[in-house]
C-alpha cells in the first residue's frame, strides 16, 4: 500500500471513532508503524526480528472528564468500538478541574515529504549492510556487536473540534560496539534514509577508537574539560529539556526553569531550539494533538527563554500562554517535550576543537544517564566505549571509564567551544560540544 | 479460527518455509490505568491488544515476525517472514544455534489472583485515590499523586516439540507520592515505594493492608520536613538500606550481570556485558558469607513469577551466590547449552510482537539473622539508614553504580536522631557486597515489585521481584552528589 493510501485509511479510522464517540469532545489518534531490527553481536547477526500493527487512541471529553481508550484496530467498526469505550470511562472518571478544551484546527505548514521507501528494506538487506561492520571487525581482529533498525510510520490525528493532520515518518539508525581485548569504540548514525546510516563510516569510526584505547591508563576522577561527541552530548542536552524546559514539570514546580527563566545561565555562545521544520531533524510538523509545532527558543545566546506547551499547560498556565503544540500521545502526565532539539553550531572543526585543549578528555558515548536532582539538574553517568585522554591537543591514551555528578545547567555555562559540523541522533542535532572543569566523582575498572 | 489453532498454523507454516524449530506465542494483553492528581482525575485509560509471535531456527540461525491480524493469513505470513529473517541472519554465523533439551509441557495455569482488579468499580478506585489525594493536601505540597494500574495477560505458546502451555497472569499495583517544594528545593515521597509502588502477580487483595490514607498523610508530612532538613552528610558511613532500596540495589548489581546472555555479549551494544565472566562461575567471591542470592520464579503472586516461561521451561530456584560465592546464572537454551549449565528459566518477552531475552524473574537476597530492623538498627553506632530509591545509575559491566533515595535518617548509638535529605551514596559491586554484616531476619523479608526494567532492541519493559530484608553494609561513600 502507498503511502499516501495508508494515510488516507488512517484517517478514515480516526475519523470513524470521532463520529461514533458519544463525548462533548474526542480526539483519535492513529498510528501504523513498521519496523525491523537487525541486531548483531560477536561478529554474528543473532536476533532478526520484524513487525507491524496499528493502534488507535481514542480521547473522550465529557465535561472536564477525560477518558481515554487504546486498541490494536483493523476496522472502522473496531475504532467505533473503542471510541464508545472512552466515552464510558469519561463518565466514570471524576472532573480535572483545569482542564479547559482540545485544542481547535490552526494550519499546519506544509513539510517537505520524508518518506524513505527504502526503509522498508528487506531481511536480505538489512543483512547485506550489517556485514559491511561484520567484515570490518573481523578484518581487524576486533568484535563488534550493534544493530540495524528501521522504522517507518504513519500517524492521523483527527478530533471534533475539526482538527486532520497526518504525515508519515522514516528513520533508519546503525551504532555499533567494536570491542578489543581491552578497549572498545563507539559510532552511531541514523536519518530518514537507509544511505544515512553509513554503516562503512560506522565501522571505522569505531574501529578506530577501539584501537586508539588500547592499554587503557586510569585517571583519578576530578573536574576535567571534556570535548563530548555528538552522540553523548545529545543524551545530556535530551534528558536536560525533556525535564527542563516542559512546561508541566515547570507548573509543578519541579524544573531548574523555575529559578532560572529568563536568566544568563549557560554560555552566550549556546543556543537550543526546538523546530519541527528543521531540516536537520526528523520533520515533525505537529504534535499528537494535531497542533502545528512552533519553533521555540528555549535557551537563547545563554539565556534560558523559554518552555514547551501542549492544549492543557497553555490553558492552566498562569497568565494563559500559547500552546507550542509539543504534546506526547494520551494519556499523558508527564507534561509537553521538545523532540526535535537543535543546538546552533560554532565555528570550529572536532580537530580544532580538540587542540584547543591542554588537557582534558574526549568522551564518545554515555551509559545510564539519571536525573539525580530535578529542579537542580544534577545529572549523573557514566562514559563508555571511547574515552580518550588530550594532551596538548592531541589525542594520547584510551582512559578507564569514569562517572560524572553534574548540575547540567551549569555545565554548559561553562561552555568553552562549539563544533561546526552537527549530527543527528534521536531527537536532537548538535555539534560537538566542549565543556570545562566537567565534574567525574570515581572510575572503574575498564 | 481459535487461537490455539492459529498457532498451530503458524508453527506449521514455519516448519514448512524450512525451519528446524519453531515456537509461537499468542499473547492478550489489557491495562487500565486510573491517576488522581492534585484533586483531578488525571489518566482514565484502558489498553488492549492481541497478537501472535513466531520464532525460528533457520539455517542455524534466530528470527522472529509478528503480527497482531489474527488472520490465518496474516499469521502465515508472519511466520514465513520469521524464516526469511532467519535465513538472512544465517548469512553470517559460524556455528548453528543449538538449544538445551527440554521436556515439551502440556500445561493450564491460571492466574493466582483473588479479586480481580478490573471488576472492581471504578467508583472505588476512585474514592480510595480521592482519600489519598485528601490526605496529602497540606501546606507544602504542591504535587499529590495516587494511581493504580492492572493489567491482565494471556499467554498461550506452543512449540514445534510439543510444548503447549497456556498462563493466565493478573497484576495489581498501588503508589501514592507527594511532592513538596520551597525555597529552591523539591523533595519527594512515595508509598509504599517508588517509581511504582507495591506490585504483586496479584489482584485487588493487595490494597487494603497497605492502609494507604494514612500513609499518605505520613509521606506528605515527611516531603515537607525534607524541605528543611540537612543534607545527607559526606564521607565513609556505615548504612542501612531500607527493602525497596535493597531491591533495586540488587536488581541492578546483581539481577542484571547475571543475565547469561549479557555475560556472552549479545546485549554489549546497548545494555552492556557483565563483570561476571564465566570463569568466575564457582569461584569468585561476590560478596561476604552472609550473602545468599536465588532466583525463584515459582513464589506466588510475586512480580516475576510464573510456571514455565517463555521457552516453555518450568520454573524453579536456583541459586545465584550462595555464602558470597558466586555460582549461578540466569539462563536460556541456547545460553545453557553453550556453557554446558543446568537450565535456569529466564527467558521472557514483552508481549507479542518480542523476542524472548534473558530477563530477571524473582532475584532474592535470603533473610538473615539479624532479626528486626528495629533489631539491627540497635546495633548499629553510627551511620545512616536510606529508605526509597530517587535514581540509580551502574556502568555497563555493573560494577560502578551511584544511587539516590528520597530520604535519609541519622544513627547515632542505635537510635534515629533526624532526617537527611537529598541522601547518595555509591561504591563498586563486589566490594560492597564484601562489606554487607547483617541482614535483617524473616520477618522483615518482603518481596518487592519493579515494574519497568528495561533491556533488548527494540526496547522491552518487563516486571520483575526482589525479595529482600533491610540490611547493613559498611564504611560505604556517601554524599557523592552535593
Amino acid at each position: 500500500m502507498s503511502d499516501a493510501m495508508n494515510q488516507a485509511l488512517l484517517l478514515d479510522i480516526a475519523t470513524a471513532a470521532v463520529e461514533a464517540c458519544p463525548a462533548d469532545q474526542t480526539e483519535a489518534v492513529c498510528v501504523e508503524s513498521v519496523q525491523a531490527v537487525t541486531r548483531f553481536a560477536n561478529n554474528v547477526i543473532h536476533q532478526n526480528m520484524a513487525d507491524r500493527g496499528r493502534e488507535l487512541t481514542v480521547r473522550a471529553v465529557v465535561g472536564r472528564r477525560i477518558g481515554v481508550a487504546s486498541g490494536v484496530i483493523s476496522t472502522a467498526d473496531e475504532a467505533r468500538a473503542l471510541a464508545r469505550q472512552a466515552a464510558e470511562l469519561a463518565r466514570l472518571a471524576r472532573e480535572l478541574p483545569d482542564f479547559v478544551s482540545l485544542p481547535s484546527p490552526q494550519p499546519i505548514p506544509p513539510a517537505p515529504e520524508t518518506f524513505c521507501c527504502d526503509c522498508a528494506a528487506s531481511a536480505a538487506r538489512r543483512a547485506e549492510i550489517v556485514k559491511q561492520v561484520l567484515e570490518t571487525a573481523a578484518a581487524r581482529g576486533l568484535k563488534s556487536a550493534g544493530a540495524l533498525s528501521t522504522h517507518v510510520s504513519s500517524i492521523a490525528v483527527v478530533n471534533s473540534l475539526g482538527i486532520r493532520a497526518t504525515r508519515t515518518l522514516t528513520r533508519a539508525h546503525l551504532h555499533t560496539v567494536m570491542q578489543a581485548e581491552d578497549s572498545a569504540g563507539y559510532a552511531a548514525a541514523e536519518g530518514p534514509s537507509l544511505a544515512d546510516t553509513r554503516p562503512s563510516e560506522v565501522a571505522e569510526t569505531a574501529a578506530a577508537k577501539a584501537e586508539l584505547g588500547r592499554k587503557p591508563i586510569s585517571l583519578d576522577p576530578r573536574p576535567m574539560t571534556v570535548l563530548f561527541e555528538p552522540v553523548a552530548a545529545a543524551e545530556l542536552i535530551e534528558f536536560m529539556a525533556f525535564f527542563g524546559f516542559n512546561a508541566l514539570q515547570y507548573q509543578e514546580q519541579q524544573s531548574f526553569a523555575c529559578d532560572l527563566l529568563g536568566q544568563q545561565a549557560c554560555a552566550p555562545t549556546f543556543t537550543l531550539t526546538d523546530d519541527g521544520f528543521d531540516p536537520r531533524t526528523y520533520f515533525t510538523p505537529f504534535d499528537f494533538e494535531g497542533v502545528p509545532k512552533r519553533r521555540v527558543e528555549l535557551v537563547k545566546n545563554g539565556v534560558i527563554n523559554a518552555l514547551v506547551y501542549d492544549s492543557y499547560t497553555a490553558a492552566r498556565a498562569k497568565p494563559p500562554a500559547e500552546n507550542t503544540g509539543h504534546a506526547l500521545p494520551a494519556p499523558n502526565d508527564f507534561g509537553p517535550a521538545p523532540t526535535n532539539l537543535v543546538v546552533s553550531p560554532g565555528p570550529a572543526s572536532k580537530q580544532e576543537l580538540i587542540a584547543s585543549i591542554e588537557r582534558g578528555l574526549l568522551v564518545s558515548r554515555i551509559h545510564y544517564l539519571n536525573i539525580v536532582h530535578p529542579r537542580q539538574m544534577i545529572l549523573t553517568g557514566m562514559t563508555r566505549e571511547g574515552t580518550f585522554l588530550i594532551d596538548r591537543g592531541e589525542l594520547v591514551a584510551g582512559v578507564r571509564n569514569l562517572r560524572f555528578t553534574e548540575r547540567m545547567v551549569q555545565a554548559l555555562g561553562r561552555l568553552a567551544g562549539l563544533g561546526r559540523d552537527g549530527e543527528l541522533h534521536g531527537h536532537v542535532w548538535l555539534p560537538p560540544l566542549v565543556i570545562e572543569d566537567f565534574t567525574f566523582t570515581s572510575a572503574t575498572e575498564f | 479460527m481459535a487461537l490455539r489453532e492459529l498457532a498451530e498454523l503458524a508453527l506449521g507454516a514455519a516448519l514448512t518455509a524450512g525451519a528446524t524449530y519453531a515456537d509461537a506465542r499468542f499473547v492478550r494483553r489489557c491495562h487500565q490505568v486510573v491517576s488522581v492528581k492534585n484533586g483531578g482525575v488525571s489518566r482514565m485509560a484502558f489498553a488492549e491488544g492481541a497478537g501472535l509471535g513466531v520464532r525460528v531456527i533457520a539455517r542455524g540461525a534466530w528470527g522472529f515476525a509478528a503480527t497482531s491480524v489474527l488472520s490465518e493469513a496474516s499469521v502465515r505470513g508472519a511466520a514465513r517472514q520469521a524464516v526469511e529473517l532467519a535465513e538472512a541472519a544465517a548469512s553470517s554465523i559460524c556455528e548453528p544455534v543449538e538449544l538445551a533439551p527440554v521436556e515439551p509441557a502440556v500445561a493450564e495455569v491460571p492466574t493466582c489472583a483473588q479479586i480481580d482488579p478490573f471488576r472492581v468499580p471504578a467508583a472505588e478506585k476512585l474514592d480510595l485515590l480521592m482519600a489519598c489525594d485528601a490526605a496529602m493536601d497540606i501546606p507544602g505540597i504542591v504535587v499529590r499523586q495516587a494511581e493504580t494500574n492492572a493489567w491482565r495477560e494471556e499467554k498461550f505458546f506452543a512449540s514445534s516439540e510439543g510444548a503447549r502451555i497456556y498462563q493466565e497472569r493478573l497484576v495489581t499495583q498501588v503508589e501514592v507520592v507527594a511532592t513538596a517544594a520551597g525555597n529552591g528545593e523539591v523533595q519527594r515521597r512515595s508509598w509504599p515505594s517508588s517509581h511504582g509502588g507495591e506490585l504483586q502477580a496479584r489482584g485487588w487483595e493487595i490494597i487494603e493492608p497497605l492502609s494507604l490514607p494514612a500513609r499518605a498523610a505520613e509521606i506528605a508530612r515527611e516531603a515537607v520536613e525534607l524541605l528543611r532538613a540537612d543534607q545527607c552528610p559526606k564521607g565513609r558511613m556505615d548504612i542501612i538500606l531500607e527493602g525497596s532500596q535493597l531491591a533495586l540495589q540488587l536488581h541492578e548489581s546483581c539481577g542484571h550481570p547475571v543475565e547469561l546472555d549479557r555475560v556472552l555479549g549479545t546485549e554489549a551494544s546497548f545494555a552492556g556485558t557483565s563483570f561476571l565472566t564465566p570463569d568466575k562461575l564457582g569461584t569468585f567471591r561476590y560478596g561476604s558469607e552472609a550473602v545468599n542470592i536465588v532466583a525463584d520464579p515459582t513464589i506466588p503472586g510475586a512480580a516475576g513469577s510464573f510456571a514455565y516461561d517463555d521457552e516453555g521451561v518450568q520454573a524453579r530456584v536456583a541459586d545465584i551466590v550462595r555464602n558470597g560465592i558466586f555460582v549461578g546464572y540466569l539462563n536460556s537454551r541456547e545460553t545453557a547449552r553453550k556453557l554446558g549449565l543446568d537450565l535456569v528459566p529466564a527467558m521472557r518477552a514483552d508481549g507479542w510482537n518480542r523476542l524472548p531475552l534473558v530477563r530477571m524473574t524473582n532475584v532474592n537476597l535470603l533473610p538473615g539473622a539479624a532479626g528486626s530492623l528495629a533489631d539491627l538498627l540497635r546495633d548499629t553506632d553510627e551511620g545512616l539508614l536510606l529508605v526509597a530509591n530517587k535514581s540509580w545509575s551502574i556502568d555497563d559491566r555493573r560494577l560502578n553504580f551511584q544511587f539516590a533515595c528520597e530520604l535519609g535518617y541519622r544513627i547515632k548509638n542505635g537510635q534515629l536522631a533526624g532526617l537527611v535529605r537529598n541522601p547518595t551514596y555509591q561504591g563498586m559491586t563486589p566490594q560492597f557486597w564484601a562489606s554487607c554484616d547483617a541482614i535483617c531476619g524473616e520477618d522483615e523479608w518482603k518481596v518487592w515489585g519493579v515494574p519497568n526494567c528495561g533491556k533488548g532492541e527494540p526496547m522491552q519493559i518487563m516486571q520483575v521481584g526482589h525479595g529482600v530484608a533491610p540490611a547493613r553494609f559498611r564504611q560505604v561513600m556517601v554524599g557523592v552528589a552535593d
